[in-house]
C-alpha cells in the first residue's frame, strides 16, 4: 500500500555513538555532575545547584535542570526547600535515602527513579529536574515542566460566527486536554509516538476505540513508524509524510485548528494525529466531500447549511471551469452564446491585442499574484495592495484596451468563487490551467475530456484504503445525510460512517 | 507496484489524448472579433435569371465609449448560393458567421421557381441553424427588406424574428422555421405555407411588416392569403393561442362593432369517408372575452351575450368555409393538412386514396362547427352609458 524511498540517514547512528562512553551513574554527586556537564558542553542553559540538609549531612543533593524549561518556583518550594530546611533526621531512618526522599519529602505529583543517563538527559531537556543524591547510583526525575505558552485563542484561519471559539495551541498536552474535554469517554485513546531523529517531537494518535477502523489505525501506525526525518516543526510535514497520493494537489489527510472539529471527526470513526508544537491537528481518512463542509454547518440551521454546501460545490465547479468555458465558447462555439451577448463580447474585444486564451492566462496569474501578495503582506498593507492592484490596474487595463472587459469579469468571478472553499489551496489553480489548455485546444470537447479524466482520477484515489468519493457516487438515503446536504440533527440516528470501519451501529445516543 | 501501474498508464493516457486531437472535428479556433455576425439572409434571382443574388445583413460593431451595433448589407451574385457565399469572402474582410442568422427571406420568383433549390443550402450548411425563420417577400426583391435596416438603425432581421415569434398571439401570419418548412415539404397530405413580409409606409419610412400567408403547392409558390384569411387558416390548423375577432353585434352587418379577444382556442379535425368521398368536420372551441363595444348596447347580460356568441359563430363558420373554398378552387393545395389528418386517423383509407389526394382535395366536403364561449367583459361589467 504505502511506498516511499527510505533515505537511510546516518545521523541516527552518529547521535548515539557520540556519547557511547560512560553510560552509567556512579555513586558520587560530583562525578555525576561532571557526566551531565560533559553531555551539555557549550550549553549554558544547564543549571546545577548543590545543597545539603542542615541536620542530616548524608543528604547531600544536587538539582539539575535547564533554564527556561522549568517552573523554578516548583523546584524551589517543593524540592530544595523541603530537603534544605526540614529536619530530615526525624523523618528518615537509615534505610534507602533516595526512596525516603521520594516518599516523604519531595512534594511533586510525578517523581520517577532512573539510573539511565539517556533517560535523565532526555527528561532534563523536556523540562524535568534531575535530583542527584550523594552515594546513590540512581537519580530522581521530578516533573517540573513549566514554560511559556500561548493562551487558548480563537483560531485565525477557521473563524466561525456560531460555534465554540477555542482553538488548539502549540502545547500537545493542552491540545489533548481540549479534545478530552469534548469527549469524556474512556474509549477515547491517546497513543504517543516520537518522530524526528533530532527534534524528538512528540506525536499523539487519538481515536475512539470501537468506532475507529482497526485497519486504518494499523496503517497509520505503520506509516508513522516508517517516518525517517531529522526534524518535525509542524504537523504539515507529518501530513505530507503520511498522506496517500503524495503528488496530488488534493488532500488525503486534513488539518484543523478547532477541537470541536476534531471531536466531530473522532466520533465519525476518523483518527486524529496531534503533533507537539503545532496548533494544527491532522485528521484522517479525508474524503472529497469534506472539502465542502464547514464547522459551522453543524451548528447552524440544517437548511441553511445544506444550501451553503450547494453553493460551495457550485463555486468550486465555477472556479475550475469558468475561464475554460468562456474561452471555448468565445473561440469555438460562438453559436452557443445568445446573440446579444455575442455582440457585446465582440464589441468588448474589438481592438484588444491578445487572443482570448492569453488574456485568460494573464488574468488568472494576475489574480493569483494579487491573492498571494495580499496574504503575505502585513494586514494593513495587504489591503492596499489588493485595492490598488484590483481596482486601478483592472480599470486602467480596460480603459487602455489592453484586456477585454468580459475576461476581467470571468477571472474576478473565478477568483472569488475559488475562495469559497479555502481548504482547496492549489487544486483549483492547477485544474483551471489544465482546463484552459484543453479548452484552447479542443473547446468544450476538450473540457469534457478533462472532466472524464478527472472522474477517473477521483475514482482511483484512496485515503487510507477508503474510496475518495465515498458517499457521493451513488444516491443513497444514508449517503446524502451528511455529504451534499446536512440533515437536521433529529434525523441523524447514526453518525455518518466510513464503510471500512467495522463498527457501524454507532448510535450516538446509545453509545457505551 | 503502484508506481509501475502508473508508469504504464501515463503513456497510454497521452496516446489517447493526442489521438483525440487528430480524430475530433473541432478545430476552428477563431476569436469573436474576427467574425462578422450575419443576422439574416435574403435570396433573389439575378435579372438575367441564371444566377442567385445572396444578400446578408451583417451586424457591425462600432466601438468607442459605448459599443454600437449597426446594420449593413452585402449582396453578391453566384451560380449557386454557396458560390455566392464564397464570392462574398472577397468583399467582406472578416469571416462571415452564419450561426446567429435569424431569418431567411425568399423573393417571389425564387419561391415560384421552387423553394427546395433555395433552402437546401440553408439547411445543409453546418453553421446556419435549423430554427431560422423563413419568409417570402411580397416586394419585387427580397433584399430590399433587409436593406431597410441601415435606414432605420435597427438590425431588421432581429426585429422581424421578434415579430414572427409573437405571431402565436396575433395570428396575422403563420410562423415557420426552416425545419418545419422542410418537414411540411416532405410530408404527405400537407402543403407548406410561409409568412409574407412586405414594406409599409410608417411615419414616412418604409418598414417591413409581416402579414399574410404565402401558399405553396409542392415547393412552388402559388399565391397569397391576406391577414384575415390567414387567421381563419391558423384557426383550422389549431395554431391560434390568442387573437381577436371583430363582430357586428346586430344581425346582418348592422349594430355596433364588438371586438372579442380570443383567450384559448382548440380545433379538432374529424375525417370521415362517405361513399368514397372524404368529409372533414371541423370543431372549433373558442373561449373569448369582450374587449371593446362600440356602443351602449348590452352584450354582457345573458340574452345579449348569447346573441353575440351566435353571431360570432355564424361569422366564423362563414369565413372559414370561404377560405377553404378559395384554397380548394384557387390554389388546390392542402395547406390545412386535411390529408395528413386522414393519414393519421384512418391509415387504411389513406392507403387507398393517398396517391390520389391531389385530385381528391378539391372535392373534400367540409363542415364547420364553431363553439364560442364568452367568459367575461374585461374590466367593466356593463356597457358605457350616455346620460339623458
Amino acid at each position: 500500500m504505502f511506498f516511499r524511498k527510505k533515505d537511510v540517514k546516518k545521523t541516527k547512528s552518529e547521535n548515539k555513538s557520540r556519547h557511547a562512553s560512560s553510560q552509567k551513574l556512579i555513586n558520587s554527586v560530583d562525578a555525576n555532575i561532571k557526566l551531565f556537564q560533559d553531555m551539555f558542553t557549550n550549553d549554558d542553559t544547564l543549571i546545577v545547584r548543590k545543597f545539603q540538609n542542615k541536620y542530616l549531612k548524608a543528604a547531600a543533593c544536587c538539582v539539575i535542570y535547564i533554564d527556561g524549561m522549568v517552573n523554578t518556583e516548583v523546584i524551589h518550594e517543593h524540592i530544595i526547600q523541603p530537603i534544605l530546611g526540614g529536619d530530615l533526621k526525624d523523618e528518615i531512618s537509615d534505610g534507602n535515602l533516595l526512596e525516603e526522599l521520594q516518599y516523604k519529602v519531595i512534594a511533586s505529583s510525578d517523581v520517577k527513579e532512573s539510573a539511565d543517563i539517556y533517560d535523565l538527559v532526555g527528561s532534563t531537556i523536556n523540562g524535568d529536574t534531575v535530583l542527584l543524591v550523594e552515594g546513590y547510583k540512581k537519580a530522581l526525575i521530578v516533573s517540573t515542566k513549566g514554560w511559556q505558552t500561548r493562551p487558548i485563542d480563537e483560531p485565525l484561519a477557521e473563524r466561525v460566527v456560531r460555534g465554540p471559539r477555542e482553538g488548539f495551541v502549540e502545547s500537545i498536552v493542552t491540545n489533548l486536554s481540549l479534545i478530552r474535554r469534548k469527549i469524556k469517554n474512556p474509549d477515547l485513546k491517546f497513543q504517543f509516538k516520537e518522530c524526528g531523529m533530532t527534534t524528538k517531537t512528540k506525536i499523539c494518535v487519538c481515536y475512539i476505540e470501537g468506532v475507529a477502523s482497526e485497519k486504518v489505525l494499523q496503517e497509520l501506525m505503520h506509516r508513522l513508524d516508517t517516518i525517517e526525518i531529522d526534524g518535525i516543526l509542524d504537523s504539515g510535514s507529518v501530513q505530507e509524510l503520511i498522506k496517500d497520493a503524495p503528488l496530488s494537489p488534493l488532500e488525503t489527510v486534513t488539518s484543523t485548528e478547532r477541537p470541536d472539529n476534531v471531536a466531530g471527526k473522532l466520533l465519525e470513526g476518523r483518527i486524529a494525529v496531534v503533533v507537539d508544537g503545532s496548533p494544527f491537528v491532522l485528521t484522517l481518512p479525508f474524503l472529497f466531500v469534506e472539502y465542502f463542509h464547514a464547522d459551522e454547518d453543524y451548528y447552524n440551521d440544517s437548511l441553511f447549511s445544506s444550501v451553503s454546501r450547494a453553493f460551495r460545490m457550485i463555486g468550486t465547479i465555477a472556479a475550475i471551469l469558468l475561464p475554460a468555458i468562456y474561452v471555448s465558447l468565445t473561440t469555438f462555439h460562438q453559436e452557443m452564446i445568445p446573440t446579444p451577448l455575442l455582440l457585446s463580447i465582440a464589441a468588448a474585444r474589438q481592438g484588444t491585442p491578445f487572443p482570448t486564451i492569453v488574456e485568460a492566462v494573464i488574468m488568472g496569474f494576475l489574480f493569483e499574484i494579487l491573492r498571494e501578495t495580499g496574504t503575505r503582506m502585513p494586514a494593513p498593507i495587504g489591503q492596499t495592495v489588493v485595492i490598488v492592484g484590483a481596482l486601478i490596474l483592472g480599470d486602467a487595463a480596460l480603459e487602455s484596451r489592453f484586456i477585454s472587459a468580459p475576461i476581467i469579469i470571468v477571472s474576478g468571478l473565478t477568483g472569488i468563487t475559488a475562495l469559497l472553499t479555502v481548504k482547496f489551496k492549489s487544486f483549483p489553480i492547477i485544474l483551471r490551467l489544465l482546463f484552459l489548455f484543453l479548452a484552447f485546444l479542443m473547446g468544450l470537447y476538450g473540457i469534457i475530456f478533462g472532466l472524464i479524466g478527472l472522474v477517473i482520477y477521483f475514482m482511483e484515489m484512496r485515503s487510507y484504503g477508503i474510496p475518495y468519493l465515498l458517499g457521493t457516487t451513488a444516491y443513497d438515503e444514508k449517503n446524502i445525510r451528511d455529504t451534499v446536504t446536512r440533515v437536521p440533527w433529529w434525523q441523524v440516528h447514526f453518525r455518518p460512517r466510513l464503510s471500512s470501519a467495522e463498527n457501524h451501529d454507532s448510535d450516538h445516543r446509545k453509545q457505551r | 507496484m503502484k508506481s509501475m501501474k502508473h508508469s504504464r498508464k501515463i503513456p497510454v493516457m497521452i496516446l489517447i489524448f493526442t489521438n483525440t486531437l487528430f480524430l475530433s472535428g473541432c478545430w476552428n479556433y477563431h476569436e469573436v472579433d474576427t467574425l462578422r455576425v450575419v443576422a439574416g439572409v435574403a435570396i433573389d434571382k439575378s435579372e438575367t435569371g441564371d444566377q442567385y443574388l445572396l444578400t446578408v445583413e451583417t451586424v457591425d460593431i462600432r466601438y468607442g465609449k459605448d459599443a454600437e451595433t449597426t446594420s449593413n448589407t452585402i449582396t453578391v451574385a453566384g451560380d449557386t448560393l454557396f458560390d455566392a457565399k464564397k464570392n462574398m469572402a472577397s468583399i467582406s474582410g472578416k469571416k462571415l458567421y452564419f450561426a446567429h442568422a435569424r431569418i431567411a427571406v425568399l423573393s417571389q420568383d425564387v419561391a415560384a421557381e421552387g423553394a427546395v433549390k433555395a433552402i437546401d443550402w440553408l439547411a445543409r450548411n453546418s453553421e446556419l441553424r435549423e430554427d431560422i425563420e423563413v419568409l417570402v417577400s411580397q416586394e419585387s426583391t427580397a433584399k430590399e427588406i433587409l436593406e431597410t435596416g441601415s435606414k432605420t438603425d435597427q438590425i431588421i432581421s432581429f426585429e422581424l424574428d421578434k415579430v414572427l415569434k409573437e405571431q402565436k398571439n396575433i395570428a396575422n401570419a403563420p410562423e415557420k422555421e426552416l425545419w418545419g418548412l422542410i418537414s411540411d415539404l416532405g410530408g404527405s397530405g400537407i402543403s407548406a405555407v410561409l409568412p409574407v413580409v412586405s414594406l409599409q409606409e410608417v411615419n414616412g419610412r418604409a418598414l417591413p411588416s409581416v402579414m399574410g400567408t404565402a401558399v405553396f403547392k409542392k415547393d412552388k409558390l402559388v399565391g397569397f392569403l391576406n391577414d384575415d384569411k390567414t387567421k381563419d387558416m391558423l384557426l383550422i390548423q389549431n395554431k391560434v393561442d390568442e387573437g381577436s375577432l371583430v363582430q357586428n353585434g346586430g344581425g346582418e352587418d348592422t349594430g355596433p362593432k364588438v371586438s372579442l379577444k380570443i383567450f384559448d382556442n382548440t380545433t379538432k379535425l374529424k375525417p370521415a369517408v362517405n361513399n368514397g368521398n372524404v368529409e372533414i368536420s371541423i370543431n372549433i372551441k373558442t373561449t373569448a372575452a369582450i374587449e371593446e363595444i362600440e356602443g351602449t348596447e348590452n352584450y354582457i347580460d345573458e340574452p345579449g351575450r348569447l346573441l353575440l356568441e351566435q353571431r360570432a359563430e355564424e361569422n366564423m363558420k362563414k369565413s372559414i368555409e370561404n377560405v377553404i373554398k378559395e384554397v380548394q378552387t384557387k390554389f388546390d393545395s392542402d395547406i390545412f393538412g386535411f390529408g395528413a389528418k386522414v393519414k393519421a386517423d384512418m391509415p387504411g383509407t389513406w392507403k387507398e386514396i393517398g396517391t390520389m389526394w391531389d385530385d381528391k382535395f378539391k372535392d373534400v366536403k367540409v363542415s364547420v362547427h364553431p363553439e364560442i364561449t364568452i367568459k367575461n367583459s374585461a374590466a367593466f361589467s356593463q356597457p358605457l352609458r350616455i346620460g339623458e
